[in-house]
């Protein structure tokens, strides 16, 4: 299922300062009611006084290159879009079965019990099919979120897939990747 | 709790899987004069997995496009299981059918078929759950769990709620199935506590010690239902029914009849809890 140029998150959480600007955003673009966050900064702490620490990660959807809800929608409502690797959800094919919320292994399918559908971060692909950049990209403060080629974020200088406190990147292949302080490394 | 369509289609199911092999090996192992006892048994089967399916479209969100829960067979565990089940379905329609006009030429044949379908159902039922996504449900519990109410509810059924005639052999097969259904039950409440105490995965164990926790604490009381309900008392009520040799009539009674209800709650009980422990907590 590799797409010919996947795109993916680069997300520097060493800039990020916890201001959730890019879950206004994304809730302002997707019109999500409340309690549903397409994109969510998670915040994480651990260590034992004096040496404790904190760190935020800003997320959605990792646009997977093996991706869980495509292989396991019974509908059909998920498409990996070949060109740039994007992991689309169609509502309107969607039925409502909560299944992909079960197989996520990062919350980003989010049941909406308003609409009986589930939503999900598209990355903003009506933007990015215009030349413009995703809703959280262009919002962050702290320039913290970009986006591009998997293959040239993944290039980057401590470019991490893999985080401290969350699931292996094993088993869906996440396109996101993140620079994180040393104790946040897995 | 939003997974309730779903312990009734999966318990009506294994239900319907039971009553299938049971009517099944009636006419295979019964008197041809005693069929007449095994017929409201015989004819539940498919209206009990059609009010499964039906109650199970409340799970939907949107429910008017349920036909559309096929459409990714290829690759989906959960159209698999979505066909499976309509394929037994199908059968057991025939099956009934044949319980119901009373045509009992070749219907021991399509009894074996319906049953093979609804084994099958059962088991495909169970796949869509083990992903290693849903580490708690990711073992071989929740097949063995599956399969064990089927046996369960598929021999206590015929034990408790038909007359028997002096067919003291079949009735004892009937009481061994149940017995073993409720050791199986046992079995997987056991290996499902023993899953949650793996700790070789970190992003697992970070979410099993908080499942433990409330798993023995504000969901004992689900759990207490289970073991003591579907795993317990059904071996209980056997020991009470097993037949002495030379006893003839065994009535149907009330209390039997309510021993089969308790049994059932149990079973509901037992899949409350396996929901919960998967669709209960958040990713990570």
């Amino acid at each position: 299922m590799a797409a010919r140029a996947q795109i993916g998150f680069f997300v520097d959480t060493t800039r990020c300062i916890n201001c959730k600007t890019c879950e206004i955003a994304c809730k302002d673009f997707n019109d999500s009611e409340v309690g549903r966050r397409i994109r969510k900064v998670r915040t994480f702490e651990g260590g034992e006084f004096p040496m404790v620490f904190a760190y935020n990660v800003s997320m959605s959807c990792n646009h997977c290159e093996d991706p869980a809800c495509v292989h396991g929608c019974p509908a059909g409502a998920y498409t990996k879009r070949a060109t740039d690797g994007i992991v689309v959800h169609d509502p309107e094919r969607c039925i409502g079965c909560r299944y992909c919320t079960w197989l996520c292994p990062y919350g980003a399918p989010q049941y909406d019990a308003r609409e009986g559908r589930v939503r999900k971060c598209n990355l903003c692909v009506t933007e990015i099919d215009q030349g413009r950049q995703p809703v959280c990209v262009e919002s962050c403060p702290m320039r913290a979120i970009e986006i591009g080629p998997l293959a040239e974020i993944a290039a980057r200088p401590g470019a991490l897939i893999a985080l401290r406190d969350l699931p292996t990147p094993q088993w869906t292949k996440p396109s996101s990747r993140y620079r994180v302080r040393k104790e946040a490394q897995a | 709790m939003r997974e309730f369509p779903l312990i009734i289609f999966t318990v009506a199911t294994q239900l319907a899987c039971g009553l299938t092999m049971a009517a099944t090996l009636f006419e295979m192992k019964g008197r041809p004069a005693d069929a007449a006892l095994m017929r409201p048994l015989g004819l539940a089967i498919f209206p009990l997995l059609v009010m499964g399916a039906l109650v199970s479209m409340f799970h939907l969100g949107r429910p008017l496009l349920a036909w559309r829960s096929v459409v990714n067979l290829a690759q989906s565990r959960l159209s698999l299981e979505i066909l499976a089940t309509a394929v037994f379905v199908l059968l057991a329609l025939a099956y009934s059918g044949f319980w119901w006009t009373g045509r009992a030429d070749g219907r021991w044949i399509l009894g074996v078929a319906t049953s093979l379908a609804g084994l099958a159902a059962v088991l495909a039922a169970s796949l869509p759950y083990m992903v290693p996504m849903q580490p708690a449900w990711n073992s071989g519990w929740l097949p063995a769990s599956f399969l064990g109410t089927a046996l369960l509810l598929g021999g206590l059924a015929p034990a408790v709620l038909i007359s028997w005639k002096g067919n003291n052999g079949l009735l004892r097969i009937f009481l061994g199935a149940t017995v073993a259904g409720s050791l199986l039950l046992l079995l997987s409440a056991a290996w499902m506590i023993v899953n949650l105490l793996r700790t070789g995965d970190p992003f697992a164990a970070s979410r099993f010690g908080g499942m433990l926790h409330v798993l023995l604490s504000r969901q004992a009381i689900w759990l207490g239902c289970y073991i003591a309900l579907a795993g317990l008392l059904p071996s209980v009520v056997a020991i009470r029914l097993w037949p002495e040799e030379g006893a003839t009539d065994v009535a149907i009674t009330p209390a039997a009849t309510a021993v089969f209800v308790v049994v059932l709650f149990g079973a509901a009980a037992g899949r409350a809890v396996m929901y919960w422990l998967g669709a209960g907590f958040e990713p990570f």
